[in-house]
């Protein structure tokens, strides 16, 4: 026999189910859920309640400053009235643009009263559209799982609930999104060869092709291959017609050889799908840099392969030969999850994050 | 908000962009339910998480199925489909 003991928390629940002999059920949704839902409560009691008041646009307001606007300010912050810009102003300024995804200045500056004059109202909705976003979690997503928020460009590693490591990612470009999706990785594979999507074939390998003849495909480090059935033969590249690859009127399969250059970098892992997303290796260390790490084509590219490859299967670079595509089972399959947050609970508080992709317009809307 | 699920094609993963998930019992022949902890498996506050009508954990084990496929060697058109799609990067 089961319960549900819906409303309760996890401690109240398995007392109540010790108390009731019954079993309780399978947590409905993610840590991470709760997590927000309890930010969310603390974000309207800190600013929902405030009065909405507006402040004129104009120019920064900084310590110091007196008027009409700094009264204003005053009055839509929760302070008793007044016409000067003090310590305690500054305080709260900071405090609110702390809460708001802006940088924690403490002077009011346009970003800063375009939020304040916003309201909380479009805040608290954007939290409830992340809220359903975390919704598509498993509540029990197993003993070990990843999970990628792809918002964030972040990767995180985690064992008995508990995030155990977290390393920067790399995710799609706009044009070229990662989705949200969830997949089980079964397998790795050292030094891979990149298997090249047809679309990006025809985009960069075919006009090269064309224009610089078929010997270029080679010279480049690519193979082409008969077919995509599994025991496809290496064909030469010039038995391609490529300016009907480049024309979209055929396609061909292509992939780049393994090696310092390759796409895929040193090792990738697998959860097959028909998208063409996995995470992997990259050898383009640069695009870590910064916090706009939006460069890949949709994949995830994962900034230290070798610890995910050990936390994964307990191999590392060193175990990997010079041979090519060394497929490496996971002893236990590892679920990935990749979801998409631009407002995820914080160590104290909710952080807002750029919306990349444009899709809580979107998501609004649904 | 009523969101589905929807698989990636004949593939071993899922689109989570329009889903919501129910959490049902642990699936245990799955690859996921053999990696979960019973410490988790309470129940907790919050009331969402309630519609849709398939779990993560049965979404695994149809992965399951399509990958004994896989593992026992056979290549179907779904596996030339996923190596059609090829690796983005």
């Amino acid at each position: 026999m089961s319960a549900c003991l819906i409303g309760l928390s996890g401690g109240e629940a398995r007392q109540q189910a010790h108390d009731a002999n019954v079993a309780p059920v399978q947590r409905v949704v993610h840590p991470l859920y709760e997590q927000l839902q309890r930010q969310l409560a603390a974000y309207e009691a800190s600013w929902a309640q405030l009065p909405q008041t507006p402040v004129r646009p104009g120019p920064t307001l900084t310590k110091g400053a007196v008027g009409e606007r700094v009264a204003a300010l005053r009055h839509r912050l929760g302070l008793p009235s007044g016409e000067r810009f003090d310590t305690v102003l500054a305080a709260r300024v900071s405090a609110f643009q702390s809460a708001h995804g802006l940088p924690p200045t403490g002077d009011a500056n346009a970003a800063t009263v375009a939020a304040l004059n916003k309201g909380a109202g479009p805040y608290e909705d954007l939290i409830q559209l992340n809220l359903d976003r975390l919704r598509a979690l498993p509540g029990d997503p197993g003993r070990r799982y990843l999970l990628v928020d792809v918002a964030a460009a972040r990767l995180w590693l985690y064992e008995n609930g508990r995030p155990v490591h977290s390393m920067r990612v790399v995710v799609g470009k706009p044009d070229q999104q990662t989705p949200e999706m969830m997949g089980v990785i079964r397998y790795m594979v050292f030094n891979p060869y990149w298997n090249l999507p047809p679309d990006i074939t025809r985009a960069s390998i075919a006009p090269n092709a064309t224009k610089y003849g078929p010997e270029w495909v080679s010279d480049a480090g690519y193979e082409v291959l008969s077919s995509w059935a599994s025991d496809a033969a290496v064909v030469r590249p010039a038995t391609i017609e490529w300016r009907a690859v480049a024309a979209g009127d055929e396609v061909v399969r292509v992939r780049q050889r393994p090696g310092p250059g390759n796409m895929m970098g040193r090792v990738k892992f697998m959860f097959p799908n028909s998208r063409g997303i996995y995470l992997h290796d990259t050898p383009h260390r640069r695009a870590f840099a910064g916090d706009a790490r939006v460069a890949s084509a949709g994949c995830v590219r994962v900034e230290d392969a070798e610890r995910l490859a050990r936390w994964l299967a307990g191999v590392g670079f060193e175990d990997a030969t010079g041979a090519p595509e060394q497929r490496i089972d996971l002893a236990q399959p590892v679920p990935v999850y990749l979801i998409y947050l631009t407002a995820s609970p914080g160590a104290d508080q909710i952080v807002f994050r750029p919306d990349i992709y444009q899709r809580d317009r979107q998501g609004a809307s649904t | 908000m009523n969101r589905k699920i929807i698989f990636a094609g004949g593939a071993s993963a899922l689109l989570l962009g329009t889903v919501a998930i129910a959490q049902t019992a642990p699936d245990t022949s799955s690859t996921a339910g053999r990696g979960s902890d019973s410490s988790m498996s309470s129940a907790t506050a919050g009331s969402a998480g309630q519609a849709g009508s398939m779990s993560g954990q049965s979404a695994v084990s149809d992965q399951d199925a399509a990958m004994s496929a896989d593992q026992a060697g056979t290549d179907s058109a779904a596996d030339a489909d996923m190596r059609m799609a090829g690796e983005r990067g």
